[in-house]
Formats: C-alpha cells, sequence, structure tokens
C-alpha cells in the first residue's frame, strides 16, 4: 500500500511540467443559470461564442450556475488572477462581488450586467428591455381571449416591475379589457417554480402565458395545455412548436463586440461612465419572429411601432398613467424619465399581482 | 464471490488506525480519479491535465489553500455537529437548518442593533446565532427524549422550516436594498479579521479549536465515557445510571449549537449579511463528512479540507476548461461515492482463501 502510494505520488508531480501558458487576450463570463437554459444564460453564451467567431486571437471561458453571493466572488477572483482581461458578470446578484474583486485587479476591466454600480474599471451594461416587452404586450393583448394574461416573474425588483409594466401597457393600449395577472419564483432560474406558476395561471383561466423567467419552463407547460405562450431571452419556439408566439430577446453580441474591442485596443481609461443602455435601435433587443398563430395585422401594428420606437415618436411611458391603486403616474403627455425607470417599484394600471412588502 | 477457486473473503482488521482511514480514503479518490477520467475523456478533455490543474487550484498557491480553507470552515462546523449527535447514536441530519438558524441570529442581531459598538455586537451576534440554533436542536431532542419521536424526520423537516424561515425574512423585514433578497451588511468593524490579506478569517481557528475540545472531550472526559457508554446501548447506560434521556437532550443542543456557529462565523467572516445561498448544503456534506470520518472530530478537520478542496477544483474545472456544471457534478458525485465505497477498507481487508 505505501510503495502505491508513493508511486501516485511521483506520478502527481511528474505531471507539474505540463502546465501551459499563453498571452491571448482572455474573456471571461460568470453566469447564474446554465447555458442551455434556453433563456437569460443562453442569451449571453450565444453573445460569447459569437465574441470567439468575430475575434479569432481572443479566448473566452465561462463559469455557469454560480451562486449570488461569495462564491461569486471567489470564482470572478480566480478568472482576474488567472489573468482573464475582461469578466463578464451577468446577474444583478454579482454587483457586489463585481466591485469587491474589482478593487483588487485594477488592469482588469468587469463588466457588470444590470446593475448601477460603476468603479475605474467596472463599467455595467443592459438594454431597454422594456420596450420589447411592450411590443410582446401589444400581442398578448390582440391575441387573449379570456382578456386574461399570465406573467411569471422572478424577482421584485425595479428592472422586472418595469417589464412588466411595459407588458400591460402594450396589452391595455390595443386591449383596454386586458389584465396581467403576475406570480413571482423569487429566483432567476427554478424550473419547478416556473413550473408550478405555470399551472397555477392556467389554472386561474389565463389564455397567454408571458415569462420573465430565465428557463423556458413556462412554454414547456403552455405546450402541454395547451395555452398560447411568449418566452424570454432566447428564441425557444422548438419547445413549443403549437403555441409559441414570440418572444422579447437580448441579443448581446453588438455590446459583447463593443467592449471586448475597445477594451483590447485600451481605448476606455475610466469605466466609471461607461454604461450601455441601448434599445431597439441598436439590435440589443428585439422582439423574435412572431409565429404562424399571429394573425397578419397583429403583425403590422408591431411593426409600426416598433418603427416608432426607434424613431423615438413613441415613448412607453407616456401620461395619462395610472399606478395599480388608482393614483395619478403621468400627467398628460409627461414621459418618464430614466430615473423613474430605473427605480420603478409600483404596478400600473391593469396587473393583477402584488409587488411584496418594500 | 469465489475466483479461480478462492474464495474473496471480508475480514475485519484487528486494529484500525489514522494510517488506515488515510488510505482508504486515498484508495477511494484514485478509484473516483480513474473512473472520472472517462467522463472527461468522452467531454474530450485531457483527464491527466484536468487533474493537474485542480490539484494546483487548490495546493498550488496561497490562494487556492486560504480558499479551501475557507469553505472547509462551514463543512467542519456542521461535520463535527452531525458527529457529536451520532456519538450516541443519534442522526442530526438538520447540521444545514441549524446553520442557517446561526446565520440567522447573527445576521439579524447584526442588522438591527448596529449601533452598538462591536465590542458588544459580536458577542450579541454569537450568542443570538447560538441561541437561534439551540432551539433547532432542542425540538428534535425533547421529542426523541419523552415522545421517542424519529429524530431523522424531525432535524430533516426543521431544515426546510429554517431555510424558509430565512426567505420570508429576506423577501420581507430584513430586505435591503435593491428590494433583492439580501439582508443590509452588518457594521464592518464586526468583520472578522482576516488571514494573510485573503478571504480566509479567524473563525478557521474557532472551528479547530471545537474540534480539538471535542476530541479530549469524547476521550478523556467522564461525560465523555458516559456518552460513548449511552452510544453503544441505552439499556446499559440506563442500567449504569446514565440520564439517557437528558443526554439525548443536551447532545443534540450541542450538536445544533455547533452547526449553528458554522453559521454564524459564515455571516461575521465570509458574506457579511444574509442571503439565500448562504447555506448551499453544507450541513448534507457534513453528514458525509461526519461519516467518512467516524465521528473522529481531528479526522473530520482534514477530511472538511479535502471536500473543500473538491469544490474549489470543480470550479477551477469550468474556469480552465470550460466543463459544464453537470460534468463537475457527476465528477464529485463519483469522488463521493468512491470514497464512501471504500470507506470499508478502513475496518476491513480483503483476503483470499483457498477452497
Amino acid at each position: 500500500m505505501k510503495r502505491l502510494t508513493i508511486i501516485v505520488l511521483i506520478a502527481l508531480f511528474s505531471m507539474i511540467g505540463c502546465k501551459k501558458t499563453n498571452d491571448q487576450f482572455k474573456v471571461a463570463f460568470v453566469y447564474v443559470g446554465s447555458v442551455n437554459d434556453g433563456g437569460w444564460t443562453a442569451s449571453h453564451d450565444e453573445g460569447r461564442l459569437e465574441i470567439e467567431k468575430m475575434f479569432p486571437d481572443v479566448q473566452t471561458s465561462y463559469v455557469e450556475n454560480v451562486p449570488e453571493g461569495a462564491e461569486a466572488e471567489r470564482i470572478i477572483t480566480t478568472f482576474a488572477k488567472k489573468g482573464f482581461n475582461v469578466i463578464f458578470t451577468a446577474s444583478f446578484g454579482f454587483m457586489d462581488p463585481t466591485i469587491n474583486v474589482a478593487k483588487k485587479f485594477p488592469e482588469t476591466v468587469f463588466m457588470h450586467c444590470s446593475g448601477y454600480k460603476r468603479a475605474e474599471n467596472v463599467g455595467t451594461y443592459f438594454g431597454r428591455m422594456y420596450q420589447a416587452k411592450y411590443l410582446a404586450g401589444i400581442v398578448a393583448g390582440k391575441m387573449t381571449v379570456t382578456n386574461k394574461i399570465g406573467y411569471i416573474a422572478p424577482h421584485p425588483i425595479p428592472e422586472v416591475i418595469r417589464h412588466i409594466n411595459a407588458f400591460t401597457l402594450g396589452a391595455r393600449k390595443v386591449n383596454p379589457e386586458a389584465s396581467v395577472r403576475v406570480i413571482w419564483t423569487n429566483s432567476w432560474f427554478d424550473i419547478q417554480k416556473e413550473k408550478e406558476a405555470a399551472y397555477s395561471l392556467i389554472e386561474v383561466g389565463t389564455d397567454i402565458l408571458a415569462s420573465g423567467c430565465d428557463s423556458s419552463a413556462a412554454l414547456v407547460v403552455a405546450e402541454e395545455k395547451g395555452v398560447k405562450c411568449i418566452g424570454y431571452d432566447s428564441d425557444a419556439r422548438a419547445v413549443a412548436k403549437n403555441t409559441f408566439l414570440t418572444a422579447p430577446m437580448w441579443n448581446w453580441i453588438s455590446v459583447y463586440a463593443d467592449i471586448v474591442g475597445k477594451a483590447k485596443n485600451k481605448e476606455i481609461s475610466d469605466y466609471t461612465n461607461v454604461d450601455y443602455w441601448n434599445g431597439l435601435e441598436t439590435n440589443v433587443i428585439k422582439l423574435a419572429p412572431l409565429s404562424d398563430l399571429v394573425p397578419q395585422d397583429v403583425k403590422n401594428i408591431v411593426t409600426d411601432t416598433t418603427q416608432l420606437i426607434i424613431q423615438g415618436e413613441e415613448k412607453i411611458f407616456t401620461g395619462p398613467l395610472k399606478k395599480q391603486d388608482g393614483s395619478d403616474f403621468l400627467s398628460e403627455n409627461e414621459v418618464a424619465d430614466d430615473g423613474t425607470l430605473l427605480s420603478m417599484m409600483f404596478f400600473v394600471e391593469g396587473v393583477n399581482g402584488v409587488i411584496p412588502l418594500n | 464471490m469465489i475466483i479461480f477457486g478462492y474464495y474473496i473473503v471480508l475480514k475485519k482488521k484487528l486494529r484500525t488506525s489514522q494510517s488506515s482511514r488515510f488510505f482508504a480514503l486515498f484508495s477511494g479518490v484514485v478509484l473516483s480519479l480513474i473512473l472520472s477520467g472517462f467522463i472527461f475523456l468522452l467531454n474530450k478533455t485531457n483527464p491527466f491535465e484536468v487533474f493537474t490543474s485542480s490539484f494546483f487550484a487548490i495546493f498550488g498557491s496561497l490562494y487556492g489553500i486560504t480558499e479551501t480553507f475557507l469553505i472547509a470552515i462551514p463543512i467542519a462546523a456542521c461535520a463535527l455537529a452531525v458527529g457529536v449527535a451520532a456519538m450516541i447514536k443519534i442522526w442530526n441530519i438538520g447540521a444545514e437548518g441549524q446553520f442557517v438558524a446561526g446565520a440567522l441570529g447573527a445576521g439579524i442581531s447584526g442588522v438591527y442593533f448596529s449601533f452598538l459598538p462591536s465590542g458588544l455586537l459580536i458577542p450579541l451576534m454569537f450568542t443570538s446565532g447560538i441561541l437561534f440554533s439551540m432551539i433547532l436542536g432542542v425540538i428534535p431532542g425533547i421529542l426523541k427524549a419523552m415522545l421517542n419521536v424519529n429524530e431523522i424526520l424531525v432535524t430533516l423537516m426543521l431544515n426546510y422550516m429554517a431555510t424558509l424561515f430565512m426567505l420570508f425574512l429576506l423577501y420581507g423585514p430584513l430586505k435591503g436594498l435593491d428590494n433583492f433578497p439580501y439582508s443590509k451588511y452588518i457594521p464592518d468593524n464586526t468583520f472578522l479579521p482576516l488571514l494573510f490579506s485573503s478571504r480566509l478569517h479567524v473563525g478557521v481557528f474557532i472551528v479547530i479549536i471545537i474540534a480539538i475540545i471535542l476530541y479530549f472531550f469524547m476521550k478523556k472526559s467522564i461525560w465523555g465515557y458516559e456518552l460513548r457508554v449511552l452510544g453503544e446501548s441505552y439499556k446499559a447506560a440506563r442500567y449504569a445510571g446514565i440520564g439517557v434521556k437528558r443526554n439525548i437532550i443536551l447532545i443534540m443542543v450541542i450538536s445544533a449549537a455547533i452547526a449553528g456557529v458554522g453559521g454564524i462565523l459564515e455571516v461575521i467572516g465570509v458574506q457579511h449579511r444574509l442571503q439565500p445561498s448562504i447555506a448551499q448544503g453544507y450541513g448534507f456534506t457534513g453528514i458525509i463528512v461526519s461519516w467518512l470520518s467516524k465521528n473522529n472530530p481531528l479526522t473530520t478537520l482534514w477530511v472538511s479540507f479535502l471536500i473543500a478542496g473538491l469544490f474549489v477544483s470543480g470550479s477551477d474545472m469550468q474556469i480552465s476548461y470550460s466543463l459544464p456544471t453537470s460534468i463537475i457534478k457527476v465528477f464529485q458525485g463519483i469522488v463521493f461515492l468512491s470514497i464512501l465505497a471504500s470507506d470499508i477498507f478502513t475496518d476491513y481487508y480483503i483476503s483470499l482463501e483457498k477452497k
């Protein structure tokens, strides 16, 4: 037994020599979900793969299913220690870990998705997803028969609430009778909870399911129950061939390519003011092609509205708007500014649901 | 089983030692590396490269070692907790919940009494954390002692209660900034001091001290002797005048408190706030570690370190070789399984006997 141990130890140490090194430009991605979730993380990973194609001299790596907390800090640190030049952290809960690690690695560029804390080497990026949610809302409003639309929502934070509100405004613009029923899963990625929420929404009579969560679980349920559905993050129509309407989607490649390109050439020295927050005009967000279930007239409305939003003629949060409790939100022709949108903690009229204690 | 006219027989070793435990574990590790090597090959990665890289991820730098210690702390606390109870044949499956309760106690007092000077606040966080976790220990203890309710079920269920209660607080009254399920940070003058300018905090010594105290208490003290008798047979213990009920409750409370200390250290040493991912299954990993270390507190320490290394190397494999998490999970599963299977060679050896 002892001899065996010694032999194995020698074998282990003799392998020391075979470590590889390289001086490539390295880009890392830290994901909260798994790359095949058919949603949020999948959309980021598509961006990563595109980066590899666009920049042959750039090497990428990722870690998936990273819990939002101290664990994330270790993984981000390991990336930085391994000499990665740009590190993308793609979930809201990675905000503080990203900032903490960034302090220790001033030479590394950190880009955090959906947060608001920046530093000299930490920028942020996101997209005006609410515009695509609004378009999806229009489709839902037109297609619903029972006038009840279900929405499966992750965390009750401004980002998600903004999306639900925009979705509701879209639905009620074309169908003032429509209401949107919200169920929280309190998790970005939880297939079981998303499924349960989908079942209970169908139970209470919603005939269109929209997901705001990271996986395509709700679409699977919708397909099983024969209820029309709207996905999120990625085009996952494959899992709901007979019921899929559309999906507001992320298309990160434009953002990622821009950041990686600039970071390679060291164009930006201070990231304190680097915040990508673009809308339909840059393709970072878009609506997945409408399926054949959607009639032509609805398709036309969506196309027209898209154009109006891109040209800046239609702003989604424009008065008169009322909050869910009936009080005034925006007066006639008043347009909500970005600050209001970023701190939105209330529902608009037409949402049927509660924002848990805040 | 008969091979070439020989019987393969398992024979009990006359005496077991730390070194036989180490070699059993080591053979398990080697077996698991061979098995998982094939999995990596299927993923078109060179298993030797993966293993060396992970080895260096853990032992190759001060950073790797400190990070491994950092994960070993909560695992060791939970394993020690499970081990104390297992000494008298009480199966505490609730270390996870008791860990969460400890974290809750520390977090709640840290957030709500943040105005206190750190000299008062740190003891308060420890006391309330320990008290919270003791509640989760005293319930199954009393139920077991008085009504003979199965402690496995009670402690298991209490895990969910503790975790859900924490989630309720995080989504409600404890919710901090951003409306995200995080509590506010505890005041930074209560953070535990860090070692070697890494993330490793002095809590590591607390766990080591607990293990040493437990070791001497179990081996040398009169009460430890009573408990060992109790572990062998409740009837014999009762006959010898050892209070069975009293000891069951006491041990459950002590066990819970040790797991609770793990939770407290996690809050004031690492996370500095409460958040849903605080426990991450440490309590369940602790059960495996306690089983592997045969309730020896000192063995528990280094087994915890090895298991923690397994987690650290898991993330390194993803970073360096872009392996999906599912492969890492399979790898870790194989390691656990092989180690548990090889555990039998701690006490037994194989011998071939002629017919």
